[in-house]
């Protein structure tokens, strides 16, 4: 009886010590595991196909068995005709690849088989998958695919050539930085401030600015051409320009009546309105000073009433 | 509220966006019928398209861009990705007859694609038109609104506060008054306080003016008190003070006039001594310094030795004493005391009677008290002295009382003796026939207040 009592309490304070141990055990296993894998090396590459709806492009990891020219035949096998749990592979099965060949930065692959038609969205989904699958693996710039001994042809007829990741775009979304170019005429004045001159100007506009904020940043920051003169005072910052019924209504900071002006403010104010009113949603344009309207610039021009242009203004 | 306000100005605005890509669509779509009629997918993208391509994404503060059947970018009013192959979800959703919108608040901006159907019955999807728009106008009045709305709270919300500091400033006012009012009459000056403005300082002024008329009745009768004793205390120390003078102006005199003089001084002597006694006990009881001792008690037994005690008196002038008992009365009383206060009662009935009167002492009782009734043939007691007659030193007539030689405490004694059981005493009395006065003791005494 003492005996096994003994054995249990002996146990009992060995447990923790083998619980230890047990729990410490697996993290030996990597140290093992690691010298094991590096005789292995499998490579993890990613694979992409289409949803079943043909509504999505995904990917999943592929590890692949073989390497180098291989490994591209590996790939290609993988994503043409492939089982895929939520999807479809984007290359027929029909498809296959014949031999691959490396010219200059460019990886060209020769395939065979009932490769999808020309201008049809199928056909675009399959570059898409043979460029993004392979390309990471073959570490060129572009591919460039034959079909059938035929260098691959786009609708018209024209020769596709090197297809770059960079010919697809994966995201609707416009970043900010993504800018218009909008031709637009802007008056400014000449050199000796007689007479209001044209400029046409290529103006680069981002999504959240309006053409007519456009023409208004354009016009304070100045003309191009040597012998124009600016017809916006210095400091004169825009507070607000909305268009409304065909109005324009441009709200300036008050240095625009300061008396440090280049031209005359009839000059000043007429470079304003003509170059809004030649826009497709202007007529007629109201200004404003620090918000006042109420406001009579020199030679008796009032800003209480939208404004017209005034084309004799304009050098002849 | 403020929640409430973030809540509503997220719904309108997501109203104000699908209302906006509603309209936004409805006009693409007829754009782009138009297009379609004009063969430009059949590669006939003619300028006129694209002008008015491009003054709609101007218009809408946007961007469009055509993508053919094979997701290829046809038109791009951003002339940049001309030719470049859109494969984004939402546009191959698109392609297969899906509409996709999506509206990102944080950078203001907005998508949305739609398929471009062809016009004869197979109605076949022949492109995707893809528009973005920056949505800052869209926003603007709402983001307004709602800053109106904040500010109008805000303001709404300082004056609220202002309001009720004044409002409740205004009705604590009254309460201050009370409060001052209060202080000032406490303070001792008895002058009643009065603030109607509202039920409630006008109950709580009401309240307080019972308590200070109570106050100063009493302050009142205490002082009443004082002087009643100093005046019961002076007037035997006056008479000695008459004898001793005329003892001692007196000179020579004889013997019997010394014992003569001598046994008035003495009787002054008992006299005074009573008085003080009976003060003694009184203030005693009121303090309750002297304890209860209760025990079962023969009620019958006592009452017969109380008028035994008591014969001789009446016999003076031949007044008859009576005991009427309706049955054995066992009660827990403590005899000495209870014995006193029903003594005095006798000896007033027997004081205040008329010559050859009778007094009556009736004892019965029920399942809860018994009552001691004890009547006189007596002069009686006015009316309106009825319900004084317990207060100390209260006498109906000062002169008849100080003849027959009382101190004025007996009746108060006796109530609080009576009290002191938790009884009750009641006198009725008629002028010239007589009093009754009326004991109400419990059989059982019970410790509690």
């Amino acid at each position: 009886m003492r005996g096994i009592m003994q054995r249990i309490h002996a146990f009992r304070k060995a447990l923790p010590f083998l619980l230890a141990v047990a729990m410490l055990l697996p993290s030996l296993r990597p140290a093992f595991a690691a010298t094991a894998e590096k005789e292995e090396e499998a490579e993890v590459s990613r694979i992409y196909y289409v949803s079943s709806d043909g509504t999505r492009l995904l990917s999943c990891q592929y590890e692949l068995q073989s390497s180098g020219d291989e490994a591209i035949r590996e790939l290609f096998t993988a994503i043409c005709g492939g089982n895929f749990s939520d999807g479809n592979s984007a290359v027929p099965s029909g498809v296959t690849l014949n031999h691959i060949a490396w010219q200059e930065d460019s990886l060209v692959l020769y395939l065979e088989g009932n490769y999808p038609e020309a201008g049809t969205a199928e056909e675009t989904l399959c570059r898409l998958v043979i460029v993004k699958t392979l390309l990471a693996k073959a570490g060129v710039e572009s591919v460039i695919i034959n079909v059938n001994n035929e260098p691959l042809k786009s609708a018209d007829g024209s020769e596709v050539g090197r297809i770059r990741e960079s010919d697809f775009l994966m995201d609707v979304a416009t970043s900010p930085d993504e800018t218009r170019k909008v031709i637009v005429t802007l008056y400014f004045a000449n050199e000796n401030g007689t007479a209001l001159v044209t400029e046409d100007i290529m103006a680069e506009l981002s999504m959240d600015e309006t053409i007519e904020s456009g023409v208004m940043r354009l016009l304070i920051a100045g003309p191009t051409e040597k012998d124009h003169r600016a017809t916006i005072p210095q400091g004169v910052s825009l507070l607000s320009v909305s268009v409304r019924n065909r109005i324009c209504y441009v709200n300036v900071s008050g240095a625009f009546t300061s008396q440090d002006n280049p031209v005359s403010q009839m000059l000043s104010v007429y470079s304003i309105v003509n170059s809004l009113s030649i826009l497709a949603d202007v007529d007629q344009v109201q200004l404003a000073v620090d918000g006042s309207s109420d406001i009579t610039m020199q030679e008796n021009i009032s800003l209480a009433a939208p404004l017209s242009a005034d084309w004799s203004l304009v050098e002849q | 509220m403020l929640t409430v306000n973030f809540i509503l100005t997220r719904a309108y605005l997501r109203a104000e966006i699908n209302s906006s890509v509603a309209s936004m669509e409805a006009e693409a779509r007829i754009l782009v019928d138009q297009m379609t009629k004009s063969g430009y997918f059949q590669g006939n993208d003619d300028a006129v398209n694209n002008a008015l391509l491009d003054q709609m994404a101007e218009n809408w503060n946007g961007r469009i861009r055509i993508v053919d059947a094979g997701l290829r970018i046809i038109r791009d009013t951003y002339s940049r990705d001309e030719g470049m192959y859109l494969t984004a979800d939402p546009v191959l959703a698109a392609l297969r007859g899906g509409y996709v919108n999506h509206y990102d608040a944080a950078s203001h901006t907005l998508y949305f694609t739609e398929p471009i159907t062809s016009l004869d019955e197979n109605a076949s999807v022949i492109g995707v038109i893809v528009v973005n728009i920056d949505t800052t106008r869209i926003e603007a009045p709402i983001r307004e609104q709602q800053r109106n709305a904040i500010l109008l709270m805000v303001i709404f919300l300082v004056l609220i506060t202002f309001a009720s500091l004044i409002l409740l400033h205004y009705t604590c006012k009254p309460l201050n008054t009370l409060a001052l009012s209060i202080n000032k009459a406490s303070d001792g000056s008895y002058r009643k306080v009065n603030v109607p403005n509202y039920r409630e300082t006008q109950r709580i002024s009401d309240a307080f003016n019972r308590t200070l008329g109570r106050l100063q009745i009493l302050d009142q009768s205490r002082q009443e008190f004082v002087s009643n004793v100093a005046h019961e205390l002076k007037t035997p120390i006056t008479s000695i003070r008459v004898l001793a003078d005329s003892l001692m102006g007196m000179g020579e005199a004889p013997v019997e006039l010394y014992q003569d003089f001598m046994k008035d001084i003495s009787e002054e002597i008992d006299r005074e001594s009573k008085i003080i006694d009976d003060l003694l006990s009184l203030s005693r009881l009121d303090n309750n310094a002297i304890p209860l001792n209760i025990a079962r008690t023969n009620v019958n037994e006592k009452m017969e030795l109380i008028l035994k005690r008591l014969a001789p008196i009446a016999k003076v002038r031949n007044i008859e004493l009576l005991f009427e008992s309706f049955r054995p009365v066992m009660a827990d009383i403590d005899d000495v005391k209870l014995t006193l206060a029903v003594t005095n009662l006798v000896e007033n009935a027997i004081k205040y009677n008329k010559d050859d009167g009778w007094v009556k002492v009736s004892l019965n009782a029920d399942y809860q008290f018994f009552y001691i009734k004890v009547s006189d043939s007596g002069v009686g007691i006015p009316e309106d002295a009825l319900e004084h007659v317990f207060e100390r030193f209260y006498r109906v007539d000062k002169a008849r009382s100080r003849a027959t030689g009382g101190t004025g405490l007996g009746l108060a004694i006796s109530r609080g003796i009576v009290a002191m059981h938790h009884g009750e005493i009641k006198v009725y009395s008629k002028m010239g026939e007589g009093t009754t006065f009326v004991v109400r003791i419990p059989l059982h005494y019970i410790e509690e207040d």
